[in-house]
């Protein structure tokens, strides 16, 4: 965690001592200080900062993508500035509480209602966006990113610098809905880390190095369903007494998927005997 | 064109090894020095627990690597100057399956890198490679731009070959391959890459149709366009000292933007100084912009 400027710190210590990450809703309680961070005017200073950090070393990189620019990465939280400049071809159900803050002119869109029946972690095709509302935030205004119940479209007339703090990932995957119908069209995982564990699952089990047993039979235990079955369907091709424990156990995953897949590959087990 | 180097043998060296060969025995920004190392890349190659003890540690961690950030590329150590990783590349089945993401991996796609790289194949088959050249220095840089991309070859990367990529010269596409494929490459990161461009290109028009987001210009240029978005009355001062001094191009322009932004009074004046900047892209742009500002 980099650290921040002086100027920045009594931000992040007082972000840090109302938002507890294990206790989600304590991120409401995060609004007082982010109003303060932008009436104090440091984001300037900050930007400037930055600036003068490159004309000091013009090859100097701070915590940037092409997206945004991260002032502080917390405690399970970020704070970064970005331009809203593209209107995004989905829909995406968020998978973190956020602040957004326009600082620019307003910022406007469309507010829809999680379907009926939605589970993140079970993506259901079926599935149709409620509209909601629209949205219409005024400059220096604080929208409550609600993403347990609401999914966002923004407008995006013209670029449109906005501060957003948001909570790390609270739920595995990404949802994207189609803009014309509503309907739910895909869903990818919220963390790169949860697609670099099912590939590193995936060439494990096409490799078969038996010293890789041990780490996949931990991955069958991670919190993300589509790991835990990687590693189970993997394991299975490292050891065949290591993969039916596992696939037995999985028959009473928490997710459904998992248990479906479980109990065919069992079924399909037995009409081979 | 990309070196090809005939690099057979059935030494094994160990990671640390080669990070010793590489530190005391390398000139890392010598292409003939890096090229005489292939023989070496391909023994760190030939130990086949090299990618699974990776694989096992990034479970083991959970992602404490993080280093890279790609389901596609395996951190495996680094020194001064470079460092060594491993690339993934899924077979053509496993892509149509589902079972591995088309969209995490680099395929299909004409690019070239701001960087060197020597690559030997550790597992599988092999890619399949289309290599093009062009010449950096003619090209101009805004996207859609015509690039006289010259077509040297289609090869099938195999086991006792290391191929050597030049900087901004060599340009490549890949294949997926018949089966799971597993490359090991030494990655030349100087800081100078940090101000060169990388494109991709579009093979039917060749055209540049975009520039990588992980590319530094590219980061630079979203500070900057927040500077020109939110900056104050000292902003206007630094900008300047940017657009003027840096040494990327992009950077420049990226500077010149934001300071028309903030200042939208002065553009005129700000788009004639863009328009002596050595660059063509810069100089360009700026002729254009002031045209506009004329039409307006």
């Amino acid at each position: 965690m980099a650290a921040s400027p002086s100027y920045l710190a009594d931000f992040v210590r007082e972000i840090e001592s109302r938002y507890t990450p294990a206790n989600t809703e304590t991120f409401w309680l995060c609004d007082e200080p982010i109003q303060r961070l932008i009436a104090s005017g440091v984001l300037s200073r900050w930007i400037n900062e930055q600036l003068q950090s490159l004309i000091n070393d013009a090859q100097h990189l701070g915590d940037w993508t092409a997206a945004e620019t991260v002032l502080h990465r917390g405690k399970g939280w970020t704070a970064s500035l970005a331009i809203f400049d593209t209107p995004r071809r989905f829909i995406h159900a968020l998978p973190f509480l956020g602040f957004y803050v326009p600082l620019d002119s307003t910022l406007t869109g469309q507010r829809y209602g999680l379907p009926r029946g939605f589970r993140n972690d079970v993506f259901d095709p079926s599935l149709r966006l409620e509209p909601a509302g629209s949205l219409n935030v005024e400059r220096n205004e604080l929208l409550r990113l609600e993403t347990d119940r609401f999914v966002y479209d923004f407008h995006i007339p013209r670029p449109l610098p906005v501060l957003r703090i948001i909570s790390n990932s609270l739920r595995p995957l990404e949802w994207l809905f189609s803009k014309s119908t509503l309907q739910a069209w895909q869903a990818n995982d919220a963390e790169l880390s949860s697609t670099q564990l099912r590939v590193a699952a995936f060439v494990l089990g096409k490799i078969a190095h038996h010293s890789s047993i041990a780490p996949l039979r931990q991955l069958g235990s991670h919190p993300h369903h589509a790991v835990r079955w990687s590693a189970i369907q993997n394991l299975g091709r490292l050891s065949r007494s290591e993969a039916l424990l596992k696939i037995r156990e999985a028959v009473n995953d928490p997710h459904p998927h998992v248990r479906r897949a479980a109990q065919k590959t069992l079924d399909q087990l037995d009409k081979k005997h | 064109m990309a070196l090809s180097i005939p690099c057979s043998t059935t030494n094994v060296i160990s990671i640390d090894e080669y990070l010793d060969h590489v530190r005391t025995q390398v000139k890392i920004r010598d292409f003939d020095s890096v090229a005489g190392s292939a023989r070496m890349l391909r023994a760190l190659a030939n130990d086949r627990a090299l990618i699974v003890r990776g694989l096992n540690s990034r479970i083991e961690n959970y992602l404490a690597d993080g280093v890279l950030p790609s389901a596609q590329a395996l951190f495996l150590a680094g020194g001064d100057g470079f460092y060594v990783r491993a690339a993934i590349w899924p077979a053509i089945n496993d892509m149509v399956s589902g079972r591995a993401y088309q969209d995490q991996f680099a395929y299909n796609l004409a690019h070239d890198h701001n960087f060197s790289f020597m690559t030997v194949n550790h597992l599988g088959p092999g890619y399949e490679t289309e290599l093009y050249e062009y010449d950096y220095d003619k090209v101009e840089g805004f996207v859609g731009e015509a690039v006289d991309l010259r077509f040297v070859e289609k090869v099938r990367f195999g086991a006792d070959i290391a191929m050597l990529y030049r900087a901004n010269r060599d340009v490549h596409v890949q294949y997926p391959p018949t089966e799971l494929t597993i490359t090991v490459n030494l990655m030349v990161a100087d800081r100078d890459s940090l101000l060169r461009d990388q494109y991709f290109f579009d093979l039917a028009t060749r055209t540049i149709a975009g520039y990588p987001p992980e590319l530094a210009a590219t980061k630079r240029q979203s500070l900057l366009n927040l500077a020109g978005f939110l900056g104050d009355d000292n902003t206007a001062q630094l900008l300047n000292d940017l657009a003027l001094r840096h040494p990327c191009k992009k950077t420049r322009l990226s500077a010149f933007n934001a300071l028309s932004r903030q200042q939208p009074h002065e553009a005129a004046s700000i788009w004639g100084r863009a328009s002596a900047d050595p660059a063509p892209l810069v100089a360009n742009t700026a002729r254009k912009r002031l045209q506009n500002l004329e039409n307006a």
